[in-house]
């Protein structure tokens, strides 16, 4: 299942890369000679994106080691001291273009835009991309949605696009027009199982945000080295270091009174909630708790948002559902007989303990 | 005396009697309301709405339809037939997919305590009367081609739930209902396909009834039928008993749901009723071109009749230009109200019958500014407030220092205070009337000329004051007691026949001839008008009894059932609760003895001050007839209550791991703990490392009950971080799970290296080195501020070797991201001990019900146990030690096993006579598989005789930790103070987890006899 889904993943990518290619080699009208420079590190990057996708979706909140590339790194030492204002302020207004032009990729917008922003800039950046991520997630995948286009007429794909081409409208769609649900659903996934694409992008603006560091003195916004990613769990740390001068990128936000990253945190609840309950849908008890041990997680990060009180409720509710889920995972047993002798007994305990798992 | 005449000691003998009977018995009516009220009343979080809604009142409404009915065919006037509306709580059932930008209506309120957020309370059995009839218009067009089906579901697609395939999301939302549901569903089906109308009622009622008597479970174990369903079951008969017909059925989610909208309610979000109006809107034409008036009734309140009025108005004026609605007006009359839709059709908008026979009280609330001003004047506002926090929070602090000294010389009904109509002083008056001084971060501030409130935690959040009759439903809904101010008064209803008479004459004036019943049988949550009166109560009560505090009544704001149980459980506030309720009853009965006393003809309301005048006299005369009948009543409901909850909760895993967890029980044990490594163990090192650091100085106030990062001092010149700080009181259990899995997974690695000491004297331990690297921890509290503590350490610069990672594996901790390791004294201590669980392998005496851990280990014998016992409950209750030891013992295979695992550790032989456990050379070999990376079991060895006293230590001292700390999640349990557990867990310890994490296995048992072991220090210690 794992590979299945894996070789499917980079088959879409294939697909995405070559036509977010095409896309961006459209791009005439790009004439300034330093955003077509950006827009060839973007090629290069693209092509570095390749490996990235091929890894565990299972475990795609998770910002263990293998998630961070060490050149990444690297490539933040290009960028320290280099940053002004001038530049930042050229750099987000390319920004906007690119994410008009281009589906928003993550590991381009980190490396080539946010790093050389302002917090502010980020922070409104960050706005746009979620937003994007929100009302348009299969324009990430061009190809899905031509398959979209095919089906509905051009009155529905009007009226779709009004409602942002919300995903209900499609649904809703199959009901009305008795198609198979389940199938319907299927279909749609099957333009590349892009909840799970989108799930493995937004874990990666989280881990951007959660490395992300400001220098106070000068404004330069850089990638913390030694990362520690649980900063929700209990840590002893050593002696404090003095770092008077850096703030993290979210303290700055929360100084500032600046929430654009909890619209990403929510949103990358709504994408972990639908893995998870697909994973209920098809009773893959192992999948639903590793989903569900990431959305706990992402529920921290949710803590003191507007959006606490409700996620709250829906992660017992799926605390529920994974409960129901494992009894249900133990099958029927018969209760052992008060007149049975000792052998009769081990021997049905026996079959009892194997029938539970 | 003695002297006195026969006669006159007849006389005073009846006189005695007199006196006796007149004080011991109420009159009947008294008893009768009483009875009704205490024995319909709902102790569950989800019947906070409901209590006014009992059978004494319900038999006053019950025939006043029928009433009406009557006047109005004497009256001449020709009775058409009936339209009904049925409408339902969608959010009743959330959508299990999340969608952080879909527009849905949300105006419950919840509020945030030490506890979690408090239960957002909603109408399961109107949703539930909703599944029923999903499949109706799918039916129609089969059973109804060309004729009209009379029934009707708005947009019955749009619910999630109401797909047939999403079998699990059923299981989980209907719990026990859902077999009743499916029953129910079909029986109505049967009758609609027969066209028996008045029979789907019938099957209503049977459906209703059953949900209600049978007290059946929602999934999340809440009542699915609160007790205002008796008057859904009322309004079917009355339907039952009439004779006229019915032209038109609508069920629909939120259908009659205010269209209006708002920064924080979008168009989408009430698309069902914008759906809706335009279907009703063309209902409404005069019939036999005669002049014809639709008559809005209901039994209670709040199901949408001036709404539906107001959406009516708002669409014949503006059709789909959703945003030109304008508010609709929520003050009900209590007198009909007659409108001119059209020529000669008329809608007439009734008060809800049961609003006859109870009060209303009337004033302003504070709501959200999003619900009222536009983005720019809310930016504006907010720019405000945070240039003048400061200066505001000080002005806060003067003003109800001025108030609470004016109302301590003269007292809340001082003229002066009682005329009080300044916002602001009114609400600083009920902030210090309700006890919330400590609690409330509501700022208020003037800005052009209008009063609001800032919350002070969060200056986003910004309330402005409105009329209860102008507020949209959040206002109504607002649960914060004190913001709503009852300026208006206290009204209570006309009399009946007063009311009838008006309506037909308004009938007769306006030229009607036919009349249209509409009847609104719809089933949304009390919250609305019934917050108001509870707001109203909680005041009312506070001002008759200065002890009052609505934090111990049962009007609480409460997270979960167990909570209510944990309150229950507990003496004091137990007989808080008792003093509450009785006094609750005792106000209820008066207000009503004071509508019967004052049916009235004139709408004006009574004064609080006068009200509560009236009360205190009244309840002065029913104190003085004798209160037994109702303290017993009273004593019996809550007894009976406390029962059914235990029942309910009192093995859930809330309420046993968390609702009982004790901070001051957990701090004391940690420091017998520090005590223990730093002083009655002798090693160097530990006793440097687990020395005490004193008390904490110098603390800055933080928000609490959360993780985070800072540096404290103490008295004796240590520097510490505290990575956890709590309220003393806190039981948020999704705040609380990582603290406690954390210091749980700390403790029983500290305590692991107890097996390697070798006992000296009672009060001495001698450990040479350590087997497990652990940093200490501390627990300190702070006023009522709990810390967890560590010292600080310089970071270990080396390589970490198997051996450390070890722990990792034993100890369950989390594996992602990069280990922090500390150097203390040349040996690397990990400091990351988030832990991924501790209610399974080492922690649970092997048990591990999820099976997530089966890398680690195979099935045990005791997940086997408590899968069974889980699945013979039904439900994931918690398995006390001793239920479990007792079918362990019993247990043919664990008989088995235990022989086969002697037999094992008698071929293994001992442990080396110099402590030196013979496993050191099968490490590498065994406990990691280099193939697979498996963790295999232990090689079991037989224990020392020598090592039998540290063997006991070991074992005490971890059953009284896990009496003490408990994780949430965990499955079995010593339950406080509980001998038989505690013993229990003595020998699950000692036959399970020793032998199977430690290799070590004591063939005879640890302890002569195992009633006389006690936890560490001893029971005394803990019971006081």
């Amino acid at each position: 299942m794992k590979i299945k889904n894996n070789i499917l993943l980079y088959f879409i990518f294939c697909i995405f890369f070559v036509l977010s290619f095409s896309l961006l080699a459209d791009n005439d009208s790009l004439s300034e000679a330093d955003y077509e420079k950006l827009v060839s590190i973007l090629q290069e990057i693209n092509q570095e994106e390749d490996g990235e996708f091929s890894q565990d979706f299972a475990n795609l909140f998770d910002m263990s080691d293998g998630n961070l590339k060490d050149g990444l790194q690297e490539k933040e030492e290009t960028y320290e001291n280099k940053f002004d204002l001038k530049k930042s302020q050229y750099v987000f207004k390319k920004f906007n273009e690119y994410i008009e032009r281009c589906f928003p990729k993550v590991f381009v917008i980190r490396e080539k835009f946010f790093l050389n922003m302002t917090p502010e800039q980020i922070a409104k950046a960050l706005e746009g991309v979620v937003k994007m991520l929100t009302f348009k997630p299969w324009l990430y995948l061009e190809h899905m949605f031509q398959q979209i286009e095919k089906v509905l007429s051009p009155k529905e794909l009007e009226e779709w696009a009004d409602l942002k081409y919300n995903i209900n409208y499609l649904l809703n769609y199959a009901k009305k027009n008795n198609l198979d649900f389940v199938n319907f659903k299927k279909w749609l996934k099957s333009g590349g199982g892009f909840w799970e694409f989108i799930a493995d992008q937004l874990s990666l603006y989280n881990n951007f945000i959660e490395r992300c560091v400001v220098d106070l003195k000068d404004g330069v916004i850089f990638l913390e080295k030694d990362f520690c990613n649980d900063r929700f769990g209990f840590s002893f740390n050593e002696k404090k270091k003095n770092k008077k001068n850096e703030i993290r990128l979210k303290d700055y936000w929360e100084q500032k009174d600046i929430k654009s990253h909890h619209d990403l945190y929510a949103l990358c609840f709504d994408y972990w909630g639908k893995l998870f309950l697909e994973a209920i849908l098809i009773q893959d008890l192992r999948l639903a708790f590793r989903y569900y041990e990431s959305l706990k997680k992402i529920m921290d990060k949710l803590r003191d948002t507007v959006y606490e009180s409700e996620r709250l409720e829906d992660i017992k509710r799926y605390k529920e559902l994974l409960d129901i889920l494992k009894r249900r995972e133990c099958s029927d047993w018969n209760m052992e007989s008060e007149d049975e002798d000792e052998d009769d007994k081990l021997f049905n305990e026996f079959f009892e303990f194997i029938d539970m798992d | 005396m003695f002297d006195m005449t026969f006669s006159k000691k007849i006389f005073f003998c009846f006189l005695l009697s007199f006196i006796f009977f007149k004080t011991v018995f109420l009159n009947s009516l008294d008893k009768d309301f009483i009875k009704s009220f205490i024995s319909h009343y709902e102790f569950s979080a989800e019947g906070r709405y409901a209590h006014e809604y009992h059978p004494f009142l319900l038999n006053k409404t019950a025939v006043s339809l029928d009433e009406l009915e009557e006047k109005l065919k004497l009256e001449g006037l020709n009775l058409v037939g009936r339209l009904i509306i049925c409408g339902y709580e969608e959010q009743a059932v959330p959508s299990y997919y999340t969608d952080y930008k879909k527009e849905k209506i949300n105006d419950e309120m919840s509020s945030k305590s030490n506890i979690g957020w408090t239960l957002r309370l909603h109408n399961r059995f109107g949703f539930m009367t909703g599944f029923l009839f999903k499949d109706f218009n799918y039916f129609s067009q089969f059973w109804f081609k060309d004729k009209n089906s009379i029934f009707f579901h708005v947009d019955p697609y749009d619910v999630e739930i109401f797909d047939d395939r999403a079998v699990i999301f059923h299981e989980h939302t209907f719990g026990q209902a859902l077999n009743l549901i499916l029953l129910a569903q079909k029986a109505v089906i049967k009758r609609f396909k027969n066209k028996d109308f008045n029979g789907i009622f019938e099957e209503l009622i049977r459906f209703w009834n059953c949900m209600y008597e049978g007290k059946i479970k929602f999934g999340n174990k809440q009542n699915a039928g609160t007790q205002d369903i008796i008057f859904s079951i009322e309004y079917a008969k009355h339907l039952i008993r009439s004779s006229l017909p019915i032209f038109n059925c609508y069920i629909g989610p939120d259908i009659t749901y205010p269209i209006e909208m708002s920064l924080s309610q979008g168009k989408d979000a009430t698309i069902h009723a914008q759906h809706f109006v335009k279907i009703f809107s063309k209902k409404l034409v005069p019939l036999n071109k005669k002049s014809t008036a639709y008559i809005f009734c209901s039994f209670v309140d709040g199901v949408g009749k001036s709404t539906l009025l107001g959406n009516t108005k708002n669409y014949q004026k503006y059709k789909d230009f959703i945003v030109d609605y304008e508010r609709v007006d929520n003050s009900s009359s209590q007198l009909a109200e007659i409108f001119k839709l059209k020529d000669d059709v008329f809608i007439v908008d009734l008060p809800a019958q049961v609003s006859h026979f109870t009060y209303k009280p009337d004033g302003f609330v504070y709501v959200s500014v999003k619900r009222e001003l536009c983005e720019d004047k809310i930016e504006e506002l907010r720019d405000f407030v945070r240039k003048n926090k400061d200066e505001y929070v000080e002005k806060y602090k003067i003003l109800l220092k001025n108030v609470k000294e004016k109302i301590r010389k003269e007292g809340y009904f001082s003229e002066e205070q009682s005329e009080i109509k300044d916002h602001e002083l009114c609400f600083l008056k009920n902030v210090l009337l309700l006890k919330k001084e400590k609690i409330n971060t509501w700022i208020p501030f003037e800005y052009d000329g209008k009063s609001y409130l800032f919350n002070s935690n969060n200056i986003s959040q910004i309330r402005i004051i409105v009329s209860l009759g102008k507020v949209q439903s959040e206002g109504l809904k607002n649960i914060e007691s004190e913001q709503m101010l009852f300026f208006e008064g206290i009204y209570f209803p006309v009399c009946y026949d007063f009311f009838l008479s008006d309506l037909s004459e308004k009938l007769k004036k306006n030229g009607v001839e036919n009349i249209v019943f509409v009847d609104f049988i719809s089933m949304y949550p009390r919250s609305s008008r019934e917050n108001i009166r509870v707001n109203y109560l909680l005041q009312q009560m506070a001002l008759l009894d200065s002890d009052f505090d609505s934090k111990y009544s049962l009007y609480a704001d409460f997270v979960s059932g167990s909570q209510i149980l944990s309150l229950m459980k507990n003496k004091a506030t137990f007989s808080c609760l008792l003093d509450s309720f009785n006094m609750e009853t005792l106000v209820r009965l008066i207000l009503f003895k004071i509508l019967l006393k004052n049916e009235q003809e004139s709408l004006k309301g009574l004064s609080l001050l006068k009200v509560t005048d009236l009360i205190k006299d009244e309840k002065n005369k029913i104190l003085c007839q004798g209160s037994d009948y109702l303290k017993n009543l009273v004593g019996k409901k809550l007894n009976l209550e406390r029962k059914n909850l235990e029942d309910i909760y009192g093995l859930s895993k809330n309420f046993v791991n968390i609702q009982q967890f004790s901070f001051p029980n957990a701090i004391l044990f940690c420091e017998y703990i520090n005590d223990l490594f730093s002083n009655i163990v002798e090693n160097e090192r530990l006793n440097v490392l687990w020395e005490d650091p004193g008390k904490l100085i110098n603390i800055v106030k933080d928000n609490n009950n959360r993780s985070f990062d800072k540096i404290f001092s103490t008295d004796k010149n240590f520097s510490l971080r505290a990575s956890y700080c709590f309220d003393i009181e806190c039981k948020d259990e999704n705040r609380l799970s990582p603290f406690l899995r954390t210091l749980r997974s700390l403790l029983y690695a500290s305590l692991s290296n107890l097996l390697k000491a070798q006992f000296i004297s009672s009060d001495s331990l001698l450990i040479k080195k350590e087997k497990y690297f652990v940093p200490p921890v501390f627990l300190k509290s702070y006023g009522t501020k709990v810390y967890l503590l560590e010292k600080l350490f310089d970071e270990w610069e080396g390589k970490i070797g198997k051996k450390e990672k070890y722990i990792e594996q034993l100890f369950n901790l989390s594996k992602t991201g990069k280990t922090k390791w500390a150097e203390f004294r040349e040996k690397p201590y990990r400091l990351d001990w988030k832990s991924l669980g501790t209610s399974c392998g080492i922690f649970a005496y092997d048990c591990d019900i999820s099976g997530f851990r089966k890398d680690f280990s195979d099935k045990s014998m005791i997940t086997f146990l408590v899968q069974k016992y889980q699945k013979e409950k039904g439900e994931p209750f918690v398995m006390s030690t001793k239920k479990l030891y007792k079918r362990l013992e019993q247990s043919e295979m664990w008989k088995y096993k235990w022989n086969r695992m002697v037999k094992e550790a008698k071929e293994n032989d001992q442990f080396k006579k110099n402590g030196k456990i013979k496993t050191k050379k099968y490490l590498k070999k065994e406990e990691y598989n280099k193939k697979d990376d498996k963790y295999k079991s232990k090689k079991i060895f037989l224990g020392l005789p020598e090592q039998i006293p540290v063997a006991q230590l070991f074992v005490r001292m971890l059953a009284t930790l896990e009496m003490i700390i408990k994780d949430p999640d965990s499955d079995i349990v010593i339950r406080f103070g509980n001998e038989n557990d505690f013993k229990a867990a003595l020998k699950l310890f000692e036959k399970v987890t020793l032998p199977k994490y430690y290799g070590i296995l004591f063939e005879h048992d640890l302890f002569d006899d195992y009633d006389y072991v006690e936890p560490y220090p001893n029971w005394d210690t803990w019971r006081n």
